[in-house]
């Protein structure tokens, strides 16, 4: 028998007393729950894709769990790879992309018609000739990887966050069947994009302030 | 019952021990801003503003807080008539204190746009020969660091984006030119933690 008290403390839902010894919760921080590097299936030569939303490039799906006894706030957040694309005088290349998320259903599927995240592309306009071909023209162009983030919830415990993402390109009309004065070159990447979610806990119910 | 002395960060209730608010990492101001000039636009060799806004957090936790500000941009567009440039710049300034109020945001952080030029740079508006350049960048965004925005006092921020076409301006006299400039919207979100130990 023991000849001191133990004394008995209670606890909100981010600590815990393991062994003895008083620690934090593993949700009680931010966490990376879900992390997927979508691959474009569609990088490549591109011909006229003058109807929204055009050719689907990348998707993903995400979700995740709240595996915590406590309220969550998440994190999407996305990452676009860098972009390339050859655009011939006159014709135009754009890319759109979009993410929709739903707690506990599946989201609407994010096509780009519409509403849509963000948007890359351009077009040079050099003009025709004396019989109306389009001039000779091209351009590449190249732009940097960028990120998005999207603060979504509270996700209540045993809630389920899903997110879909998608990347389209399509080739804004007009379109010209002989640009760059009859030899059209038209090529676009999207390479990549990745999905994260990170989970950022708030606070309990047992302390408040 | 026994309660317990805690630390920063820490609270101790009648009912339980456990983490303050201020622990957790999250969102605690957020101001969403559009752009008042999107479209068509002419000449300016000085920025004109098209966005312009500002957030505040005032710090009422009893523990300093260390504050990063999070900037999200709309995608941006542009259209430039050779041989001229059509740029868009932002930029952003802050101050810490008790009644603080930050600079206005001169210095450029960040610039989209673009200009190309077909034949010479002509001067006379009959000499030019058409060319036009269209140009969208993708949605971006920046995180800020602010430091330490200590208790009981006020974080200002202020964001601006503006329109600019440098250098060399003709306007044609022998088709219709257009210029564009399209900011659409930025997105503030000042997002604070705890300080770590030193």
């Amino acid at each position: 028998m023991t000849d001191f008290v133990r004394p008995n403390v209670c606890l909100d839902e981010h600590l815990n007393v393991e062994n003895g010894l008083l620690q934090l919760e593993k949700w009680s921080v931010p966490r990376l729950v879900a992390d997927l590097r979508a691959e474009s299936a569609g990088d490549g030569s591109l011909a006229s894709t003058i109807a929204l939303p055009g050719k689907l490039l990348i998707q993903a799906e995400v979700g995740w769990t709240n595996d915590s006894p406590v309220d969550m706030m998440l994190l999407i957040r996305v990452i676009r790879s860098w972009r390339g694309w050859l655009t011939s005088n006159p014709n135009a290349i754009q890319f759109r992309d979009r993410w929709t998320w739903a707690i506990d259903r599946e989201p609407s599927i994010p096509v780009t018609t519409g509403i849509y995240n963000s948007q890359c592309g351009s077009a040079i306009d050099v003009g025709t000739n004396s019989v109306s071909e389009p001039n000779p023209g091209r351009q590449w162009v190249w732009t940097p990887t960028t990120m998005s983030d999207e603060w979504v919830g509270p996700l209540a415990p045993g809630q389920r966050l899903n997110v879909h993402y998608r990347t389209y390109v399509w080739t804004p009309p007009p379109w010209s069947d002989n640009a760059n004065k009859n030899s059209p070159q038209h090529q676009a990447a999207a390479r990549y994009s990745r999905v994260q979610l990170q989970a950022f806990p708030t606070q309990g119910s047992l302390v408040v302030g | 019952m026994i309660k317990v002395c805690v630390d920063d960060y820490m609270l101790a209730t009648p009912g339980a021990v456990g983490m303050r608010r201020n622990w957790f990492p999250r969102i605690v101001s957020e101001r969403f801003l559009t752009s008042s000039r999107d479209g068509e636009i002419k000449r300016c060799p000085d920025p004109v503003t098209m966005i312009e806004g500002d957030l505040t957090w005032f710090n009422n936790s009893p523990d300093d807080q260390e504050v990063v500000v999070q900037v999200l941009r709309a995608p941006r567009t542009v259209v430039a008539q050779s041989p001229t440039t059509v740029v868009i710049h932002d930029a952003w300034s802050h101050a810490v204190g008790v009644d603080p109020t930050a600079d206005y945001p001169s210095v450029m952080q960040d610039t989209m746009g673009g200009r190309m030029q077909i034949d010479r740079p002509e001067t006379v508006a009959a000499d030019l020969r058409y060319s036009r350049f269209f140009f969208d960048t993708d949605t971006c965004q920046e995180w800020v660091p602010i430091g330490v925005v200590p208790s009981m006092q006020l974080l200002h921020f202020r964001y601006i984006a503006a329109v600019q076409t440098p250098g060399v301006w003709t306007t044609p006299s022998e088709f219709e030119p257009s210029w564009e400039a399209h900011a659409r919207w930025a997105r503030l979100l000042a997002f604070a933690t705890p300080v770590g130990s030193k």
